[in-house]
């Protein structure tokens, strides 16, 4: 299973990658910045994202809709209690607050391989 | 002839009694004349306005001070009794009715009450009205009501200054001892002029409090909510010149409607019609219509020249709101950043644990990132999180790895590097150390490394880092955790470039931070 990981924080995202290759993902990133990120979905496919909300050059809004158009399975992942800026197309996302339970990374890779 | 001295007689008899009831007539008639100039001259008499309400045929008869006192024109004063009703006051009409048909339902024979009476200018007079009810003997139902109005606008306004002069001269007295409170003394507070005095001394007063106060203060009349009096205060706090205010309605200070706002309102009256006073925060709204949080505390008031007032003291308090605010701001931010380290953390241990042949490798490797970590937070907490210098970087974060014996040597213009890049770059610089330390220049006595940096006008920067003297460079160990760190930390992170070289005589790596145009 193809995963997208975008995140700027290099360590973290470091671990996440390890996990998720141990679950069995192929890992694109860590990704840091949107303008990067937005090439990576223009350019390929996955069938899961794992996306930091806010990244350094902006939050990570408008990458999770070119991924949802694509059809591709959202997780977001934030050191933030809340995120009030999310359009009501992505309040339903699953949001992951940082540091990560892995059990919890767990479920979401399921989720990302269930049709 | 007997016939027709009868019809004499009789038309004799008929005269006599025909003279009887004219001089009757013109008796009754003096009478009348006597008793209308008596009624004239009574009414001349007093200040009093006096009435006399005829209930058979529903008719009033006014004196004359009606004119004089509330400005009317004889023919503007009608004998129905509609005409004084109608020039109650709307806040008036109810009780003054009711107690009048209550005290005529009592059996009652007098009754007074307060009230507000049209002039015919549209203003208000104070009156007081004493009411004598005149009742049929058999019946005892009320056939006519006499009454005397008096005005008391002045009578109340002294009474009123009394009022709060005794009031102000108590407080006076607590706070200097009792030394003030020995002047009102009740033997002397029957001589009035002095009171009167205090009086006009405690307005001044209370007037030069409310004038200078740094609060805003505002007299709203209830019935149609038209602003009656502001102090300089309220009208600088809403962007006004002085005295402007006065006039309008209130809703000029109001925001936009919204549900909100309108709730607010509603809460607020309520509270003034059922404890008779009201504190809250309100958002109103100024001149330039910024919004302008208040503190604001109302209470209802009766006053003789506007009638039932609100009293509002109005404190700015926009300036705690953007406190709060910005506190909020902070303590999300501040719980973003915690939890971001944390997430460092658990990455640098579990990562670090991957590499280690050893618990004491892993714990001096893993606590040693940690301390370059809280090096850099030190740093830009001292300095209030507004980024740090380059060169400050470079020695806090070197400084570890340095003795007297073999200093480090870094160079290069002033550039300060923003709070969110120092702790990367910082930790990129700790990993490049950590790696000289093992198995490059800082792992011999003699060897050294070189931190040179150079900017552009865009503010982007340029790093060299070069190391001499150390044991040859073998393979190139970038597939190690730490030059993976540094890569990873400055292009993920940064959106910078990191560069490796290893040349024999010493590894030669270069940082590029991106300027301000990128």
């Amino acid at each position: 299973m193809r995963v997208l990981l975008v995140e700027d924080n290099f360590i973290a995202a470091l671990d996440i990658v390890a996990r998720l290759e141990a679950l069995g993902c192929t890992v694109i990133g860590p990704v840091g910045a949107v303008s990067e990120a937005l090439e990576w979905v223009e350019r390929e496919t996955f069938q899961g994202a794992l996306l930091d909300a806010t990244l350094r050059d902006g939050n990570s809004v408008p990458v999770a809709l070119a991924l949802q158009s694509k059809g591709c399975k959202l997780c977001f992942i934030t050191g933030y209690s809340n995120l009030s800026y999310l359009p009501d197309s992505l309040k339903e996302v699953r949001c992951l607050t940082k540091p990560i339970d892995m059990n919890t990374l767990q479920e979401v890779v399921a989720g990302f391989g269930a049709s | 002839m007997d016939d027709e001295d009868k019809t004499k007689q009789e038309l004799i008899a008929e005269l006599r009694e025909l003279r009887l009831e004219v001089e009757a007539g013109r008796r009754a008639e003096k009478t009348l004349r006597a008793k209308q100039e008596q009624w004239l001259l009574f009414s001349l008499a007093t200040n009093d306005m006096l009435w006399n309400w005829d209930f058979s045929d529903n008719s009033t008869e006014r004196s004359i001070r009606f004119e004089t006192a509330f400005g009317y024109a004889s023919d503007e004063v009608t004998p129905e009794i509609d005409w004084w009703i109608e020039r109650l006051h709307p806040d008036c009409k109810d009780r003054v009715m009711s107690t009048f048909s209550e005290a005529c339902d009592s059996g009652a024979s007098r009754c007074s009450y307060d009230y507000q009476f049209r002039r015919r200018d549209g203003s208000y007079a104070d009156i007081s009205d004493n009411v004598f009810l005149i009742r049929d003997a058999e019946t005892n139902e009320v056939v006519r009501a006499l009454g005397a109005m008096s005005e008391v606008s002045e009578r109340r306004r002294l009474e009123a200054a009394l009022r709060a002069s005794q009031q102000r001269f108590q407080l006076w007295s607590v706070k200097s001892g009792g030394e003030a409170g020995k002047a009102s003394r009740p033997g002397q507070q029957h001589e009035s002029r002095q009171i009167l005095n205090e009086a006009d001394h405690a307005l001044r007063l209370s007037t030069a409090i409310v004038e200078n106060m740094a609060d805003g203060v505002v007299l709203t009349r209830k019935r149609d909510g038209i602003i009656a009096l502001t102090n300089p205060r309220f009208d600088e706090m809403f962007g006004y010149g002085s005295g402007e205010l006065a006039g309008q309605p209130i809703s000029i200070i109001n925001t936009s409607d919204s549900p909100d706002a309108r709730a607010n309102v509603v809460q607020m009256l309520t509270a003034l019609e059922e404890v008779g006073s009201w504190r809250g925060e309100v958002e109103n709204v100024t001149r330039e219509g910024e919004s302008l949080w208040c503190h604001a505390t109302v209470s209802t008031l009766e006053n003789s020249i506007f009638g039932t007032v609100f009293v509002a003291v109005y404190s700015d308090i926009s300036e705690q709101k953007k406190v709060a605010r910005r506190r909020e701001l902070l303590t999300r931010e501040l719980d973003h950043r915690v939890k971001n380290n944390l997430a460092t953390i658990i990455g640098l241990a579990s990562q670090t644990a991957n590499r280690s042949d050893s618990l004491e490798g892993f714990v001096k490797t893993f606590v040693d990132r940690l301390h370059a970590l809280a090096c850099m937070h030190e740093a830009l907490a001292e300095g209030g999180w507004t980024g740090l210098g380059l060169d400050e970087i470079v020695e806090r974060t070197m400084s570890p790895f340095a003795s007297a014996a073999r200093p480090i040597h870094a160079e290069g213009p002033p550039f300060r590097m923003a709070s969110s890049q120092a702790p990367a770059f910082g930790q990129a610089l700790h990993e490049l150390a950590t790696n000289a330390a093992k198995y490059g220049a800082l792992s011999t006595a003699e060897g050294r490394v070189d931190i040179s940096w150079s900017t552009d006008e865009s503010g982007a920067v340029v790093l060299q880092w070069k190391e001499r003297g150390g044991p040859p460079v073998s393979a190139s160990p970038s597939s190690g955790l730490g030059l993976r760190l540094v890569k990873g930390l400055i292009e993920s992170e940064i959106g910078g470039r990191a560069t490796f070289s290893f040349p024999a005589d010493g590894v030669q790596h270069e940082i590029q931070i991106p300027g301000r145009a990128q």
